[in-house]
Protein backbone atom coordinates (compact mmCIF):
# COMPACT_ATOMS: atom_id res chain seq x y z
CA UNK A 1 0.00 0.00 0.00
CA UNK A 2 1.33 3.39 -1.03
CA UNK A 3 1.59 6.41 1.22
CA UNK A 4 -1.59 8.44 0.72
CA UNK A 5 -1.26 11.36 -1.64
CA UNK A 6 -2.40 13.76 1.07
CA UNK A 7 0.90 13.52 2.92
CA UNK A 8 2.80 14.84 -0.07
CA UNK A 9 2.63 17.69 -2.47
CA UNK A 10 4.44 18.35 -5.73
CA UNK A 11 5.99 21.44 -7.27
CA UNK A 12 3.80 22.74 -10.09
CA UNK A 13 6.85 23.97 -12.00
CA UNK A 14 9.29 21.04 -11.77
CA UNK A 15 7.16 18.16 -10.41
CA UNK A 16 9.44 17.58 -7.40
CA UNK A 17 7.73 15.46 -4.76
CA UNK A 18 7.78 17.22 -1.40
CA UNK A 19 6.54 16.12 2.01
CA UNK A 20 3.70 18.29 3.24
CA UNK A 21 4.53 20.50 6.21
CA UNK A 22 2.30 22.68 8.33
CA UNK A 23 3.13 26.33 7.83
CA UNK A 24 2.69 29.02 10.44
CA UNK A 25 0.85 32.18 9.45
CA UNK A 26 3.04 34.34 7.27
CA UNK A 27 5.41 31.54 6.34
CA UNK A 28 5.89 30.42 2.79
CA UNK A 29 7.22 27.23 1.25
CA UNK A 30 9.40 27.35 -1.83
CA UNK A 31 10.45 24.45 -4.02
CA UNK A 32 13.99 23.45 -3.00
CA UNK A 33 14.86 22.57 -6.58
CA UNK A 34 13.40 25.30 -8.81
CA UNK A 35 12.47 27.87 -6.11
CA UNK A 36 8.85 28.18 -7.23
CA UNK A 37 6.59 29.47 -4.47
CA UNK A 38 4.41 26.54 -3.48
CA UNK A 39 2.48 27.79 -0.48
CA UNK A 40 2.15 31.01 1.35
CA UNK A 41 0.20 30.88 4.60
CA UNK A 42 -1.33 34.34 4.40
CA UNK A 43 -3.25 36.02 7.18
CA UNK A 44 -7.03 35.73 6.68
CA UNK A 45 -6.80 35.55 2.88
CA UNK A 46 -10.53 34.96 2.40
CA UNK A 47 -11.69 37.77 4.63
CA UNK A 48 -9.20 40.21 3.15
CA UNK A 49 -10.03 39.02 -0.35
CA UNK A 50 -13.71 39.78 0.29
CA UNK A 51 -12.93 43.27 1.57
CA UNK A 52 -10.76 44.01 -1.44
CA UNK A 53 -13.32 42.53 -3.84
CA UNK A 54 -16.03 44.83 -2.51
CA UNK A 55 -13.70 47.85 -2.73
CA UNK A 56 -12.81 46.94 -6.31
CA UNK A 57 -16.48 46.46 -7.13
CA UNK A 58 -17.23 50.00 -5.95
CA UNK A 59 -14.33 51.44 -7.94
CA UNK A 60 -14.94 49.48 -11.12
CA UNK A 61 -17.96 51.36 -12.47
CA UNK A 62 -16.61 54.93 -12.05
CA UNK A 63 -13.24 53.82 -13.44
CA UNK A 64 -15.00 52.64 -16.56
CA UNK A 65 -17.69 55.28 -16.96
CA UNK A 66 -16.05 58.52 -15.85
CA UNK A 67 -13.63 60.29 -18.21
CA UNK A 68 -10.00 59.32 -17.74
CA UNK A 69 -8.56 62.24 -19.63
CA UNK A 70 -9.94 65.28 -21.34
CA UNK A 71 -8.11 67.17 -24.02
CA UNK A 72 -8.68 70.71 -25.16
CA UNK A 73 -7.14 72.27 -28.24
CA UNK A 74 -8.17 75.59 -29.84
CA UNK A 75 -11.26 75.66 -27.67
CA UNK A 76 -12.42 72.22 -28.74
CA UNK A 77 -12.85 69.57 -26.08
CA UNK A 78 -12.70 65.82 -26.19
CA UNK A 79 -12.80 63.44 -23.25
CA UNK A 80 -12.04 59.75 -23.11
CA UNK A 81 -13.25 56.73 -21.18
CA UNK A 82 -12.04 53.15 -21.56
CA UNK A 83 -15.22 52.19 -23.37
CA UNK A 84 -14.90 55.17 -25.70
CA UNK A 85 -11.39 54.10 -26.67
CA UNK A 86 -12.85 50.71 -27.57
CA UNK A 87 -15.53 52.36 -29.71
CA UNK A 88 -13.01 54.62 -31.45
CA UNK A 89 -10.89 51.64 -32.41
CA UNK A 90 -14.00 49.91 -33.73
CA UNK A 91 -14.97 52.98 -35.74
CA UNK A 92 -11.43 53.20 -37.05
CA UNK A 93 -11.89 49.79 -38.65
CA UNK A 94 -9.92 47.72 -36.15
CA UNK A 95 -12.63 45.48 -34.73
CA UNK A 96 -10.11 42.88 -33.48
CA UNK A 97 -7.98 45.39 -31.59
CA UNK A 98 -11.16 46.94 -30.18
CA UNK A 99 -12.21 43.49 -28.95
CA UNK A 100 -8.75 42.88 -27.45
CA UNK A 101 -8.87 46.16 -25.50
CA UNK A 102 -12.46 45.47 -24.42
CA UNK A 103 -11.57 41.98 -23.19
CA UNK A 104 -8.29 42.75 -21.42
CA UNK A 105 -9.12 46.18 -19.99
CA UNK A 106 -12.84 45.84 -19.21
CA UNK A 107 -14.31 42.35 -19.33
CA UNK A 108 -11.52 40.30 -17.72
CA UNK A 109 -10.89 42.74 -14.82
CA UNK A 110 -14.65 43.07 -14.26
CA UNK A 111 -15.19 39.32 -14.34
CA UNK A 112 -12.26 38.78 -11.97
CA UNK A 113 -13.76 41.18 -9.45
CA UNK A 114 -17.21 39.56 -9.68
CA UNK A 115 -15.72 36.07 -9.35
CA UNK A 116 -13.59 37.09 -6.39
CA UNK A 117 -16.60 38.61 -4.65
CA UNK A 118 -18.62 35.44 -5.21
CA UNK A 119 -15.80 33.07 -4.18
CA UNK A 120 -14.78 34.91 -1.04
CA UNK A 121 -18.39 35.60 0.02
CA UNK A 122 -19.29 31.90 -0.37
CA UNK A 123 -16.22 30.74 1.55
CA UNK A 124 -16.40 33.39 4.24
CA UNK A 125 -20.10 32.96 5.06
CA UNK A 126 -20.16 29.20 4.39
CA UNK A 127 -22.74 29.55 1.66
CA UNK A 128 -23.15 26.60 -0.67
CA UNK A 129 -22.55 28.37 -3.97
CA UNK A 130 -23.70 26.24 -6.88
CA UNK A 131 -21.09 27.69 -9.20
CA UNK A 132 -18.24 27.85 -6.69
CA UNK A 133 -16.13 25.21 -8.43
CA UNK A 134 -16.65 26.75 -11.88
CA UNK A 135 -15.88 30.20 -10.48
CA UNK A 136 -12.63 29.02 -8.92
CA UNK A 137 -11.63 27.35 -12.18
CA UNK A 138 -12.44 30.46 -14.22
CA UNK A 139 -10.67 32.74 -11.75
CA UNK A 140 -7.59 30.54 -12.02
CA UNK A 141 -7.74 30.61 -15.82
CA UNK A 142 -8.15 34.38 -16.04
CA UNK A 143 -5.06 35.01 -13.92
CA UNK A 144 -2.65 37.27 -15.79
CA UNK A 145 -5.09 38.35 -18.51
CA UNK A 146 -6.42 41.47 -16.75
CA UNK A 147 -4.33 44.40 -17.92
CA UNK A 148 -5.62 47.50 -16.16
CA UNK A 149 -2.20 48.62 -14.94
CA UNK A 150 -0.86 48.42 -18.48
CA UNK A 151 -3.79 50.54 -19.65
CA UNK A 152 -2.87 53.16 -17.05
CA UNK A 153 0.76 53.29 -18.18
CA UNK A 154 -0.52 53.49 -21.77
CA UNK A 155 -2.61 56.51 -20.78
CA UNK A 156 0.43 58.18 -19.26
CA UNK A 157 2.45 57.62 -22.44
CA UNK A 158 -0.41 59.09 -24.48
CA UNK A 159 -0.34 62.15 -22.19
CA UNK A 160 3.36 62.65 -22.83
CA UNK A 161 2.87 62.27 -26.58
CA UNK A 162 0.11 64.88 -26.62
CA UNK A 163 1.20 67.39 -24.00
CA UNK A 164 3.00 69.61 -26.51
CA UNK A 165 0.06 70.08 -28.84
CA UNK A 166 -2.86 70.20 -26.44
CA UNK A 167 -4.01 70.87 -22.89
CA UNK A 168 -4.77 67.70 -20.99
CA UNK A 169 -6.81 67.39 -17.82
CA UNK A 170 -6.96 64.22 -15.76
CA UNK A 171 -10.55 63.12 -15.12
CA UNK A 172 -12.11 61.53 -12.07
CA UNK A 173 -11.97 58.19 -13.89
CA UNK A 174 -8.18 58.29 -13.82
CA UNK A 175 -8.11 58.45 -10.02
CA UNK A 176 -10.64 55.63 -9.77
CA UNK A 177 -8.58 53.59 -12.23
CA UNK A 178 -5.40 54.15 -10.21
CA UNK A 179 -7.21 53.16 -7.00
CA UNK A 180 -8.64 50.08 -8.72
CA UNK A 181 -5.17 49.02 -9.84
CA UNK A 182 -3.96 49.47 -6.27
CA UNK A 183 -6.69 47.18 -4.88
CA UNK A 184 -6.00 44.65 -7.67
CA UNK A 185 -2.31 44.54 -6.73
CA UNK A 186 -3.23 44.15 -3.07
CA UNK A 187 -5.60 41.32 -3.97
CA UNK A 188 -2.81 39.53 -5.81
CA UNK A 189 -0.54 39.73 -2.79
CA UNK A 190 -3.10 39.08 -0.04
CA UNK A 191 -5.56 36.61 -1.57
CA UNK A 192 -4.49 33.12 -2.54
CA UNK A 193 -6.42 30.97 -4.99
CA UNK A 194 -4.63 27.82 -3.74
CA UNK A 195 -5.87 28.51 -0.24
CA UNK A 196 -9.39 28.97 -1.60
CA UNK A 197 -9.10 25.59 -3.35
CA UNK A 198 -7.99 23.97 -0.09
CA UNK A 199 -10.92 25.40 1.85
CA UNK A 200 -13.26 24.36 -0.97
CA UNK A 201 -11.80 20.82 -1.02
CA UNK A 202 -12.08 20.43 2.76
CA UNK A 203 -15.68 21.62 2.75
CA UNK A 204 -16.50 19.20 -0.03
CA UNK A 205 -14.92 16.32 1.87
CA UNK A 206 -16.84 17.06 5.08
CA UNK A 207 -20.08 17.37 3.12
CA UNK A 208 -19.46 13.98 1.54
CA UNK A 209 -18.73 12.50 4.97
CA UNK A 210 -22.11 13.73 6.22
CA UNK A 211 -24.03 12.11 3.38
CA UNK B 1 24.10 20.56 -9.43
CA UNK B 2 22.95 17.70 -7.29
CA UNK B 3 19.70 16.59 -8.84
CA UNK B 4 20.21 12.87 -8.34
CA UNK B 5 18.51 12.71 -4.95
CA UNK B 6 15.41 14.54 -6.14
CA UNK B 7 12.42 12.45 -7.12
CA UNK B 8 9.66 13.79 -9.29
CA UNK B 9 6.05 13.10 -8.43
CA UNK B 10 5.66 11.10 -11.61
CA UNK B 11 8.62 8.86 -10.76
CA UNK B 12 7.04 8.10 -7.41
CA UNK B 13 3.66 7.42 -8.94
CA UNK B 14 1.91 10.69 -8.20
CA UNK B 15 0.33 13.37 -10.30
CA UNK B 16 -0.39 16.99 -9.48
CA UNK B 17 -3.59 18.68 -10.62
CA UNK B 18 -2.37 21.86 -12.27
CA UNK B 19 -5.56 23.72 -11.47
CA UNK B 20 -6.11 23.24 -7.75
CA UNK B 21 -2.72 21.68 -6.86
CA UNK B 22 -4.27 18.54 -5.35
CA UNK B 23 -1.98 15.52 -5.47
CA UNK B 24 -3.38 12.34 -7.01
CA UNK B 25 -1.92 8.95 -7.80
CA UNK B 26 -0.62 8.40 -11.30
CA UNK B 27 -3.30 5.81 -12.14
CA UNK B 28 -5.83 8.65 -12.14
CA UNK B 29 -4.27 9.98 -15.36
CA UNK B 30 -7.00 11.16 -17.80
CA UNK B 31 -9.64 11.00 -15.07
CA UNK B 32 -11.10 14.10 -13.50
CA UNK B 33 -9.80 15.75 -10.35
CA UNK B 34 -12.23 15.19 -7.48
CA UNK B 35 -11.82 18.75 -6.25
CA UNK B 36 -11.89 20.97 -9.34
CA UNK B 37 -13.16 18.37 -11.85
CA UNK B 38 -10.66 19.31 -14.55
CA UNK B 39 -8.97 16.46 -16.51
CA UNK B 40 -5.80 15.15 -14.86
CA UNK B 41 -2.57 14.88 -16.83
CA UNK B 42 0.86 14.15 -15.42
CA UNK B 43 2.22 16.49 -18.12
CA UNK B 44 0.15 18.93 -20.16
CA UNK B 45 -1.13 17.28 -23.32
CA UNK B 46 0.57 18.20 -26.62
CA UNK B 47 2.41 20.92 -24.75
CA UNK B 48 5.35 21.18 -27.16
CA UNK B 49 3.26 21.08 -30.34
CA UNK B 50 0.95 23.80 -29.04
CA UNK B 51 3.78 25.93 -27.78
CA UNK B 52 5.60 25.65 -31.13
CA UNK B 53 2.44 26.40 -33.09
CA UNK B 54 1.66 29.59 -31.16
CA UNK B 55 5.30 30.66 -31.33
CA UNK B 56 5.56 30.20 -35.11
CA UNK B 57 2.27 32.06 -35.59
CA UNK B 58 3.62 34.94 -33.51
CA UNK B 59 6.83 35.05 -35.57
CA UNK B 60 4.72 35.32 -38.73
CA UNK B 61 2.66 38.18 -37.25
CA UNK B 62 5.82 39.92 -36.05
CA UNK B 63 6.61 41.18 -39.57
CA UNK B 64 3.32 42.93 -40.40
CA UNK B 65 3.27 44.25 -36.82
CA UNK B 66 6.49 46.12 -37.41
CA UNK B 67 6.11 46.98 -41.09
CA UNK B 68 2.50 48.15 -41.27
CA UNK B 69 1.53 51.51 -39.78
CA UNK B 70 -0.09 51.32 -36.35
CA UNK B 71 -1.70 54.76 -36.58
CA UNK B 72 -2.02 57.86 -38.73
CA UNK B 73 -1.86 61.33 -37.21
CA UNK B 74 -3.51 64.00 -39.37
CA UNK B 75 -3.45 67.71 -38.58
CA UNK B 76 -5.07 70.22 -40.96
CA UNK B 77 -5.34 67.51 -43.58
CA UNK B 78 -1.68 66.56 -43.64
CA UNK B 79 0.13 63.77 -41.86
CA UNK B 80 1.71 60.42 -42.51
CA UNK B 81 1.09 56.94 -41.14
CA UNK B 82 3.62 55.84 -38.55
CA UNK B 83 4.93 52.42 -37.59
CA UNK B 84 5.95 51.30 -34.10
CA UNK B 85 9.60 52.11 -34.78
CA UNK B 86 8.62 55.47 -36.31
CA UNK B 87 6.76 56.43 -33.15
CA UNK B 88 9.74 55.55 -30.99
CA UNK B 89 12.14 57.56 -33.17
CA UNK B 90 9.72 60.49 -32.96
CA UNK B 91 9.81 60.31 -29.14
CA UNK B 92 13.60 60.17 -29.14
CA UNK B 93 14.02 63.11 -31.54
CA UNK B 94 11.42 65.03 -29.51
CA UNK B 95 13.70 64.67 -26.50
CA UNK B 96 11.52 62.24 -24.54
CA UNK B 97 14.30 59.77 -23.84
CA UNK B 98 12.74 58.11 -20.83
CA UNK B 99 9.35 57.46 -22.36
CA UNK B 100 10.94 56.56 -25.71
CA UNK B 101 12.97 53.94 -23.91
CA UNK B 102 9.86 52.55 -22.18
CA UNK B 103 8.03 52.18 -25.50
CA UNK B 104 11.15 50.76 -27.17
CA UNK B 105 11.48 48.14 -24.43
CA UNK B 106 7.78 47.29 -24.31
CA UNK B 107 7.12 47.20 -28.05
CA UNK B 108 10.31 45.99 -29.69
CA UNK B 109 12.73 44.50 -27.17
CA UNK B 110 10.23 42.51 -25.06
CA UNK B 111 8.46 40.83 -28.02
CA UNK B 112 11.86 39.94 -29.53
CA UNK B 113 13.18 38.58 -26.24
CA UNK B 114 9.96 36.66 -25.65
CA UNK B 115 10.14 34.97 -29.03
CA UNK B 116 13.86 34.24 -28.61
CA UNK B 117 13.29 32.97 -25.06
CA UNK B 118 10.53 30.56 -26.06
CA UNK B 119 12.62 29.48 -29.06
CA UNK B 120 15.58 28.73 -26.76
CA UNK B 121 13.39 26.70 -24.40
CA UNK B 122 11.73 24.71 -27.17
CA UNK B 123 14.97 24.08 -29.10
CA UNK B 124 16.82 23.03 -25.95
CA UNK B 125 14.15 20.40 -25.27
CA UNK B 126 14.05 19.32 -28.90
CA UNK B 127 17.81 18.82 -29.22
CA UNK B 128 18.47 17.87 -25.56
CA UNK B 129 20.87 20.75 -24.97
CA UNK B 130 22.86 20.28 -21.81
CA UNK B 131 21.92 23.56 -20.19
CA UNK B 132 20.96 24.35 -16.62
CA UNK B 133 17.36 23.43 -15.88
CA UNK B 134 17.20 26.07 -13.19
CA UNK B 135 18.29 28.80 -15.61
CA UNK B 136 15.74 27.61 -18.14
CA UNK B 137 13.00 27.73 -15.52
CA UNK B 138 13.94 31.31 -14.68
CA UNK B 139 14.00 32.14 -18.38
CA UNK B 140 10.47 30.77 -18.64
CA UNK B 141 9.31 32.76 -15.62
CA UNK B 142 10.79 35.91 -17.16
CA UNK B 143 9.00 35.29 -20.45
CA UNK B 144 5.74 34.58 -18.65
CA UNK B 145 5.95 37.62 -16.37
CA UNK B 146 6.99 40.12 -18.97
CA UNK B 147 4.58 38.90 -21.65
CA UNK B 148 1.58 41.06 -20.90
CA UNK B 149 3.57 44.31 -20.81
CA UNK B 150 3.99 44.42 -24.58
CA UNK B 151 0.26 45.15 -24.71
CA UNK B 152 1.27 48.69 -23.76
CA UNK B 153 1.42 50.05 -27.30
CA UNK B 154 -2.08 48.78 -28.08
CA UNK B 155 -3.47 50.72 -25.12
CA UNK B 156 -1.51 53.85 -26.10
CA UNK B 157 -3.13 53.66 -29.53
CA UNK B 158 -6.54 53.10 -27.95
CA UNK B 159 -6.21 56.23 -25.79
CA UNK B 160 -4.79 58.39 -28.60
CA UNK B 161 -7.46 57.36 -31.08
CA UNK B 162 -10.23 58.17 -28.61
CA UNK B 163 -8.78 61.50 -27.51
CA UNK B 164 -7.65 63.02 -30.76
CA UNK B 165 -10.89 63.16 -32.72
CA UNK B 166 -11.16 66.85 -33.54
CA UNK B 167 -12.26 66.65 -37.15
CA UNK B 168 -10.00 68.42 -39.64
CA UNK B 169 -8.06 70.12 -36.86
CA UNK B 170 -6.31 66.98 -35.68
CA UNK B 171 -7.25 63.34 -35.77
CA UNK B 172 -5.58 60.00 -35.18
CA UNK B 173 -6.82 56.87 -36.89
CA UNK B 174 -5.60 53.36 -36.09
CA UNK B 175 -3.76 51.20 -38.62
CA UNK B 176 -3.73 47.47 -39.28
CA UNK B 177 -0.25 47.06 -37.86
CA UNK B 178 -1.96 47.28 -34.47
CA UNK B 179 -4.02 44.15 -35.19
CA UNK B 180 -0.87 42.22 -36.07
CA UNK B 181 0.89 43.59 -33.02
CA UNK B 182 -1.93 42.54 -30.69
CA UNK B 183 -1.77 39.11 -32.31
CA UNK B 184 1.99 38.86 -31.59
CA UNK B 185 1.43 39.69 -27.93
CA UNK B 186 -1.45 37.26 -27.46
CA UNK B 187 0.20 34.45 -29.42
CA UNK B 188 3.47 34.67 -27.47
CA UNK B 189 1.46 34.68 -24.21
CA UNK B 190 -0.38 31.56 -25.37
CA UNK B 191 2.89 29.93 -26.41
CA UNK B 192 4.27 30.44 -22.90
CA UNK B 193 1.01 29.36 -21.28
CA UNK B 194 0.98 26.07 -23.15
CA UNK B 195 4.57 25.23 -22.25
CA UNK B 196 4.87 22.71 -19.43
CA UNK B 197 7.96 23.64 -17.39
CA UNK B 198 8.06 20.19 -15.83
CA UNK B 199 9.46 18.88 -19.13
CA UNK B 200 12.63 20.91 -18.47
CA UNK B 201 13.25 18.83 -15.35
CA UNK B 202 12.21 15.46 -16.72
CA UNK B 203 15.60 14.71 -18.22
CA UNK B 204 16.96 14.43 -14.68
CA UNK B 205 14.48 11.68 -14.00
CA UNK B 206 14.44 8.30 -15.71
CA UNK B 207 11.37 7.97 -17.86
CA UNK B 208 10.53 4.38 -16.97
CA UNK B 209 7.22 5.42 -15.41
CA UNK B 210 6.22 7.35 -18.52
CA UNK B 211 4.06 4.53 -19.85
CA UNK B 212 2.12 3.89 -16.74
CA UNK B 213 -0.92 2.38 -18.38
CA UNK B 214 -1.32 -0.74 -16.28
Amino acid sequence: MKTPASSFTACHDCDLLIARTRLKKGQSLNCPRCHAKLFHARLNPIERGLALAITSLILFLPANLLPILSLSIFGQQQSETILQSVLSLYDGGLAIVAAVVLIFAVLVPGLQILLLTYITACLQFRINGHYLRQSLNLYHTLHGWGMLEIYLIGTLIAVIKLKDIANLEPGLGLYCLAALIFTTCLTNSLFDIQHAWQVFGQRRDTQKAHL
Amino acid sequence: MNTGSYKSARQEGYLLCRHCHTLHTLDQQDQHCHVCETPLHSRMEHTLQRSWAFLLASVICFFPANLLPIMTFKSFGSGAPSTIMGGIIELFTGGFWGIGLVVLIASIIIPCLKILGMLTLLLSLKFHWRTSARQKTWLYRGVEWVGRWSMLDIFVIAVLVALVQLGSLASISPGHGATAFAAVVILTMLSALNFDTRLIWDKYAPTDTQHHDT
